[in-house]
């Protein structure tokens, strides 16, 4: 094959390899959605094999089923693409555990993958949003670590957030 | 039996870890990524609420580059009005209160009385004034005020000659000054601020008054010039290293950096003077700075003097 100058994309194929040692086969054009694997490909050039240790399998495959998504929608010229996208990424985050989440995002920080980094960390803050202090740390299993009085301080500096 | 307690916990951890380990003080979650999810907070009332979470998110959420990011950011995602926004992007979050950033949408003028008297009608039920020469943060008082001055986000307002606060239409807050010794017109009291943990002066983040050192300067046409100062919480007298008598317009006056710049007609300088420096013939104090020719028309004052607010 000497048509690799040629201008139409080749589907070129890389093999990425997870923490736990599975591997997930994925065209160049989906996993250069992820920051960190295209300077990997850019600089080493011919590598096709590209171990990553810090990802677990299950969530490397999550993380690339959200790049083949988008990488699929963007080539469609369709005009409705963002509205698929946005119906697609909602489904995405929808019911996921914090477990998941917290892995996810993990995993989505590592690899550079700023658009999902930017959905992810738009699921937690919505997590947050319109909940008390309290239930905050119900639902992130935060113990506060404040001395006492100290809570009570801030909270009187800042009584306006409170009222 | 030690032990006994250690593998119990061990062994419960998996179900808990992942959640703790998300947020709590000695999460993996890198601090980019939780102010990552900060920032995307709806509103100041939200942060602040998040910032009393544990501590780690207290430091994330109080950090002035925080603030600073926060702030922009809505100022980028919604501008619903610009005059007023341009001046005061801190205005924007009173989205909880849409009425009156709508209101403000209308009024635009800076200073206007109209817009203050909403924004301050807004937040009416006053507490008594402070008598003591402590200040001390109370809620914006009720009733018209008049913004004479502005540092940053605050704002310093006169309700009557005597009358003074300084208030940070942000949190809502704000501390009366002491009357001033002589009475004087409020154009001719200026304020600035100190903020030597906030080296970016785009930041918008002078949230709290007692953690920062300030100056009012009021000076006067004929008399003496006073300067107020935030440590002592009392008025006195200052002599200003140059001769204020009929020499100054008084719209020229910028202050910037914790320094108070002005536009000396008379012999076509900046002079600088810094409040902050105590000894009166430090050679630091005072500094003139030669202007470009331009500065001579009227227009062009004006114009001067917010390039200096906005680009220090």
């Amino acid at each position: 094959m000497s048509s690799s100058s040629t201008t139409t994309t080749t589907t070129r194929l890389l093999m990425l390899k997870a923490s736990d040692g599975v591997t997930f086969e994925v065209e160049e054009a989906v996993a250069t959605k992820l920051g960190a694997i295209n300077n990997m490909v850019e600089e080493e050039g011919s590598e096709d094999l590209i171990c990553l240790p810090n990802v677990n399998g299950k969530f490397l495959g999550m993380v690339l089923e959200w790049c083949k998504k988008h990488a699929n929608n963007n080539t469609n010229s369709d005009k409705g693409n963002d509205e698929v996208n946005k119906w697609w990424d909602k489904e995405f985050v929808m019911d996921l555990d914090q477990n998941t989440l917290y892995h996810l995002l993990m995993a989505a920080d590592y690899l550079s993958g700023t658009e999902l980094v930017d959905l992810l960390t738009e699921k937690v803050a919505s997590m947050i949003r319109g909940k008390k202090v309290e239930e905050i740390r119900e639902t992130f299993k935060i113990k506060s670590d404040f001395l006492p009085g100290q809570e009570e301080e801030i909270r009187k500096k800042n009584s306006w957030a409170f009222e | 039996m030690a032990n006994r307690v250690k593998i119990a916990k061990l062994e419960a951890e998996p179900e808990t870890a992942a959640a703790s380990k998300f947020m709590s003080s000695t999460a993996t979650v890198t601090d980019d990524l939780l102010l990552e999810i900060f920032v995307r907070l709806p509103n100041p009332r939200s942060a602040i609420q998040c910032s009393l979470v544990c501590k780690r998110w207290f430091s994330l959420i109080s950090c002035p580059e925080f603030r600073r990011d926060f702030v922009h950011r809505r100022h980028d995602h919604q501008r619903p009005f610009t005059a007023l926004s341009d001046r005061l992007p801190l205005c924007q979050l009173f989205s909880e209160k849409s009425e009156i950033t709508r209101q403000c949408g209308k009024t635009i003028g800076y200073g206007d009385p109209c817009w203050i008297s909403q924004l301050l009608l807004e937040k009416s039920k006053s507490k008594s004034k402070s008598k003591s020469t402590s200040l001390y943060e109370q809620p914006i008082r009720g009733g018209y005020g008049d913004i004479v001055s502005s540092f940053h986000d605050l704002l310093l307002i006169s309700y009557s000659l005597k009358d003074y606060y300084i208030c940070n239409p942000l949190t809502k807050q704000s501390v009366a000054l002491p009357a001033p010794p002589v009475q004087c017109w409020p154009e001719h009291i200026k304020l600035v601020f100190e903020h030597p943990s906030c080296p970016d002066k785009r930041a918008g983040c002078s949230c709290g008054f007692s953690d920062s050192r300030f100056r009012v300067l009021l000076f006067n046409h004929r008399i003496d010039d006073y300067l107020f100062c935030s440590e002592t919480g009392q008025w006195s007298r200052v002599i200003l290293p140059f001769n204020t008598a009929g020499r100054w317009i008084f719209s020229s006056v910028a202050p910037c950096n914790g320094i108070f710049h002005f536009l000396d007609e008379k012999d076509k300088k900046l002079i600088a003077f810094d409040p902050f420096e105590d000894a009166d013939n430090s050679p630091d104090r005072c500094r003139s700075i030669d202007l470009p020719v331009l500065s001579g028309a009227p227009h062009n004052k004006i114009e001067r003097r917010l390039g200096v607010v906005r680009n220090q």
